[in-house]
């Protein structure tokens, strides 16, 4: 290199070397390598020989097509000459060509997902994306229609409750705390129209997961059809695609085959730590591997009852006696001990629930409903709170329904 | 060539050459060292200056050394060379027009310190496991690094990895830890917050507060255990809502208050999830969540759902290699 001083001739024996390289076009890097000798051999001015070699390099980019590579090294020969006017109108003028052909990738993904073809959809807002990264919505639509949704977005129309729309959007009351869970807000709390509330979509294969509840699984006659899909009002803009199967419920994150030989020895370690919820917690999946495990089964029941025990001891009394509630009543003094914990809970509960038939008697069936909730919160095996509130609610409701 | 740039080069020339005359000579022409533009720097290198240096010089994190290296396709800095920096992502989501990126996670369950008869991965294995992601070029990511990449802001190392562990057991800062350390790869540990008891054969936060200092992720694996998606007999679906849920919050609060740690990314207790889980998550402000199913992720992956490899003992070199794809070719199966 060291007879080609001018940057003249530089140029054209790189016009000849690029012959051979010019396609398939190269890598940056493979062009990088060439441009290495360049600098290392031109001692007089390597930046504008080296400017040169991207300019002409671009120039063959776009002559073969690849207008990306071609953009790319306008960039970098704008780096070392940052104000070269005709380099700059040549890279806006490419630039323009690869948004424009990014638009109509982006035009046809559209459409293949107007028509159901999710496959070709997400071809072409992958080559969209490729040639313009920064088309954020079309990120959005391709990671909208490969991902599940989780939520539906729910605009609350008058007269709407909590209560109400865990009926009739999942035909089960217990999914009030759902509903307050993900939306930050209380039972107590009341919606106002126009509110926008997040509803978890519960997929079909889901629901027999969590369909164990009798009010779960036959919601009351009249209630509307569950939601199941994402046919809600979605709050985005974008539009709705092709509903597209994602089917996690079917436990795609879920346990292959399980080895149950290493949760069972770290149970028995985690049982003599003192971490019996934790044991509970590897003894169910070691049984629901093997059904039979006795091993399993027997320290799944001592670590219960020591839970339990514990949980009494603390003064944690509801939790205390669901936790029982799960051992056979002779299993060591379980039944005793249940039975101490529920006089304790009943006895805490009883005046909140006179105070609550107080209510009643006086027509105030919200105050009646609302006190009810708060006994059955403090004993939920209170014998007569449930079956009240339940018909205060349908009082309540017969009124707001005129 | 018209003589108009040309000249108008050589302006640019004289007036950075006066600006910056301090920076050096060659060959009796005063010249600048670098150049830099909104998307790339050029940069003539000096003595002393490394992939790690340039780095973080130009992109504010020596971890992106990567990028030095890959785009001028150079295994070595030495002084003269002529270097392109991109200062943005160039392939972002690792879209190639043959087919794009993915990024596999392994996922590390139990160690041992000498191999025994079971799963556990003993140390002279994990070893050779990291040096065999070193010597095939494999670059192991930070989970930041891997989640920006699915969320499309950065770029990943062409033959990028992230390396995850399971296990609040002791052996994770015996065992690995130590690995990790001397080949300077980043990891995830995800800590179940009930079983940091400190005792025999357990970690204390002590050891998991030295390890995120040495800059080991530390993040969530749940406070007991509980494999999220199962449902207890006697359990209704409010206790089972409420259960989750403190599953989530209980165990973040004890990282915050035992360690001053905020982690935002779960491991599914034995990789199990749905979509209840997920909304859960999504409450809580966690940025992601990682399953057991095996692929490795392209970037439109949900946060949600990447998937990871699990290694176990079993895993010879060869399977280990195996499960390590880097690219999808366009009308592969995923």
């Amino acid at each position: 290199m060291k007879t080609i001083a001018t940057p003249l001739a530089t140029a054209l024996a790189l016009a000849l070397l690029l012959a051979f390289l010019a396609s398939p076009a190269p890598a940056p890097a493979a062009i990088l390598q060439d441009v290495q000798k360049i600098f290392e051999g031109e001692k007089k001015d390597p930046y504008a020989a080296v400017f040169t070699r991207f300019v002409e390099q671009a120039r063959l980019d776009e002559l073969s097509g690849n207008l990306l590579n071609a953009m790319e090294n306008l960039r970098i020969a704008l780096t070392i000459q940052r104000s070269d006017r005709a380099t700059l109108a040549k890279a806006r003028d490419i630039k323009a060509k690869i948004e424009a052909a990014a638009d109509t990738h982006f035009s046809a993904a559209k459409a293949a997902l107007d028509k159901g073809d999710a496959a070709a959809a997400k071809r072409e807002l992958l080559t969209t994306l490729r040639l313009n990264p920064d088309l954020t919505e079309a990120l959005a639509l391709l990671k909208k229609s490969l991902s599940p949704d989780v939520f539906s977005y729910h605009k609350v129309k008058d007269g709407e409750t909590i209560a109400s729309l865990a009926k009739s959007e999942y035909g089960n009351p217990g999914a009030e705390l759902l509903i307050t869970r993900v939306n930050g807000l209380t039972i107590a709390d009341k919606l106002t129209a126009g509110q926008t509330l997040r509803l978890p979509i519960v997929q079909p294969a889901l629901r027999q997961v969590l369909e164990r509840d009798l009010a779960f699984a036959a919601p009351e006659p009249g209630a509307k059809p569950k939601k199941e899909e994402k046919q809600v009002e979605v709050a985005s803009a974008a539009p709705a695609p092709a509903p597209v199967q994602v089917n996690i419920a079917q436990p795609q994150g879920a346990t292959p085959a399980v080895d149950v030989a290493p949760l069972l020895s770290m149970a028995k370690l985690q049982f003599t730590n003192g971490l019996y919820e934790t044991v509970i917690s590897l003894t169910d999946e070691v049984l629901a591997a093997e059904p039979g495990n006795a091993e399993a089964g027997a320290l799944q029941q001592d670590a219960t009852y020591q839970l339990a025990s514990n949980l009494a001891k603390r003064g944690s009394n509801v939790q205390a006696a669901k936790t029982f509630m799960r051992l056979p009543k002779t299993y060591k003094d379980t039944g005793k001990q249940l039975d101490a914990v529920l006089s304790i809970l009943h006895k805490a509960a009883e005046p909140v629930y006179l105070e609550g038939v107080k209510y009643f008697i006086a027509e105030d069936l919200q105050k009646a409903a609302e006190t009810w909730e708060r006994a059955l919160q403090m004993d939920p095996w209170h014998p007569k709170a449930a079956g009240d509130l339940q018909k205060a609610r349908q009082l309540l409701e017969r009124i707001r329904g005129g | 060539m018209p003589a108009a740039p040309r000249a108008l080069a050589l302006l640019v020339l004289f007036c950075a050459a006066t600006l910056l005359s301090a920076c050096g000579t060659r060959s009796g022409a005063v010249r600048t060292y670098s150049r830099k533009s909104k998307t790339f720097a050029v940069v003539e290198t000096r003595a002393g200056d490394t992939a790690e240096s340039l780095a973080n010089r130009y992109l504010k994190d020596p971890a992106k050394a990567w990028v030095v290296t890959e785009y001028n396709g150079v295994t070595e800095i030495t002084p003269g060379q002529f270097l392109v920096v991109p200062l943005q992502p160039v392939h972002k989501g690792g879209l190639a027009e043959d087919g794009l990126q993915v990024a596999p996670v392994l996922a590390y369950s139990a160690f041992a310190k000498t191999p025994d008869s079971g799963v556990a991965l003993s140390q002279a294995a994990f070893d050779d496991q990291m040096r065999f992601l070193k010597d095939n070029g494999y670059t192991p990511v930070s989970i930041e690094a891997f989640y920006n990449f699915l969320e499309f802001s950065e770029d990943l190392p062409q033959k990028a990895v992230l390396i995850t562990i399971d296990d609040t057991g002791q052996n994770t800062y015996d065992v690995a830890f130590p690995v990790l350390q001397k080949y300077g790869f980043p990891a995830a540990v995800f800590v179940c917050t009930d079983l940091v008891t400190g005792k025999e054969g357990a970690l204390s936060w002590d050891k998991i507060k030295e390890m995120a200092a040495a800059g080991i992720s530390i993040q969530h694996q749940t406070k007991t255990l509980r494999n999220l998606t199962r449902r207890k007999a006697d359990e209704t679906f409010e206790d089972f809502v409420v259960a989750i849920d403190r599953e989530l919050t209980v165990a973040t609060l004890e990282f915050r208050e035992k360690a001053g740690l905020t982690p935002s990314f779960l491991a599914y207790p034995y990789g199990a999830t749905n979509e209840l889980v997920i909304a859960l998550l999504r409450k809580n402000k966690f940025r992601g969540a990682l399953t057991l199913s095996g692929q490795p992720n392209p970037f439109y992956t949900d946060n949600f759902l990447v998937s990871r490899k699990p290694v176990t003992a079993g895993t010879t070199l060869d399977a280990l290699g195996k499960s390590l794809t880097v690219f999808q070719k366009n009308g592969e199966a995923q």
